[in-house]
């Protein structure tokens, strides 16, 4: 039993023909999901079901404000749009891919607390592949990782396997963004100390690498500190999207990347 | 229904019960404390009823924490499977120890369980690791202590011998 386990260890890593077996078997893990996020459902429907009449009008009139304002951006934006496509047209280069989202709800976080993961509520029934871009109303999430039948796992951006090209809005200077391993933090690899980036900069995903479509927020730098003895800088940023908050998340198809 | 039935629902059910308290979300400064349940309730049954539950359970309830987890494919099974190996050499005298030399047994079996979960994982890419995640080593062998006169008041209750 036991080298059948290392077996399936030393293999599991190597072989591509493991992937479909990892998708057939993880409809054994629905079931478990489905229990583990019974206490959390509950609670949000308790919490639905008892809030007070003049709670939910403060609720109702501050969400109609904000749709008030969404409204009024979106306007600006769709006039934005327009200008960029005709810009580019003018330019002669590509219009960006329309990206379509899917709502997809979280039902699992990694019980490894040294990784960064999801367990979202979508998986090969609803077109979820592996390496699709995640995200949330503030930014750029990860990116999933594994496909089960109803259930897919999502990598976090800060978790420390993982690294995004970015590059920063201002100057459009690109670099890579790694995980850190912290939930509130990435860092900024192999960026010269000579380079202009400062704190506050936006780092937005650049799309090259092919996995991420470009122009999502990814984060907002922190810190950039120079040591002069050493060859780069050391720059941290904090990502933007609500990682350890999300309950709701996007999956991102994008047409260019559904198309591989 | 038979007392042996009876016996064999239960362990399911534990084992149920434990794989669902392994990916129950915990808040973030508690999930490095969580112990290692499933080890804890193999261990139970592979000391209470040695003749039912043997290596081949605990490698299965192994891989279905290795789907749930999305850990590498076979990492708990193995591990599991040599936990079990070594419980059942030596179970005769392992159900004679004071509770306190069996959770010194099962630190020690725990602290092996994440080292092959470290090897396992770096051979998947993860580079960086914090020290805390040895800290299960010491709530799953304090867990040993409420959860065997738990278990076995439990199985009295349920399971009519």
């Amino acid at each position: 039993m036991g080298g059948l386990a290392l077996a399936l260890i030393l293999l599991g890593a190597r072989l591509e023909s493991m992937a479909p077996l990892r998708t057939q078997l993880s409809v054994v893990a629905a079931p478990f999901y489905w229990l583990a996020d019974v206490p959390s459902r509950l609670s949000a429907q308790f919490s639905g079901v008892f809030s007070s009449r003049s709670d939910l009008l403060e609720e109702n009139r501050a969400l109609r404000a904000e749709s008030l304002i969404l409204n009024a951006k979106l306007q600006k934006y769709i006039e934005l749009s327009t200008e960029n496509v005709r810009l580019r047209e003018l330019m002669n280069s590509a219009e960006r891919v329309k990206d379509t989202v899917v709502v997809a709800e979280v039902v699992g976080v990694a019980s490894d607390p040294n990784r960064h993961m999801l367990v979202v509520d979508k998986g090969s029934r609803d077109n979820a592949f592996v390496g699709q871009p995640v995200i949330d109303a503030k930014g750029l999430l990860g990116q999933i990782v594994d496909v089960g039948v109803y259930h897919s796992r999502v990598l976090l951006i800060t978790d420390s396997a993982h690294a995004i090209p970015v590059r920063i809005s201002r100057n459009g200077l690109r670099a890579v963004a790694e995980g850190s391993g912290r939930i509130d933090e990435l860092s900024v690899a192999h960026v010269a100390a000579t380079t202009d980036i400062q704190v506050g900069d936006l780092l937005v995903s650049s799309g090259l690498g092919d996995r991420f479509p470009s122009g999502y927020p990814v984060g907002e730098v922190t810190r950039v500190a120079i040591d002069p003895g050493k060859p780069f800088a050391e720059i941290n940023a904090r990502p933007l999207a609500e990682l350890d908050r999300s309950r709701n998340v996007l999956l991102v198809f994008s047409d260019k990347i559904a198309v591989e | 229904m038979d007392s042996h039935a009876q016996g064999l629902i239960f362990v399911a059910v534990s084992l149920l019960v434990a794989l669902v308290l392994t990916i129950a979300p915990l808040s973030a400064g508690l999930a490095w404390l969580r112990p290692d349940w499933l080890m804890l309730v193999l261990i139970y049954w592979l000391l209470a009823m040695p003749e039912n539950v043997g290596i081949a359970l605990c490698w299965l309830g192994g891989i279905i924490q290795d789907i749930l987890l999305g850990t590498v494919l076979g990492q708990n099974a193995f591990s599991l499977a040599v936990v079990a190996y070594i419980i059942q050499i030596s179970y005769q005298q392992l159900r004679m120890f004071s509770l306190r030399k069996q959770a010194a047994l099962i630190a020690l079996l725990e602290l092996f369980r994440i080292l092959v979960d470290q090897w396992a994982q770096n051979l998947n890419g993860v580079s960086q690791t914090h020290w805390l995640v040895f800290l299960p080593v010491f709530s799953t062998a304090l867990l040993w202590f409420f959860l065997r006169p738990m278990m076995s008041w439990l199985q009295r209750v349920f399971v009519a011998y």
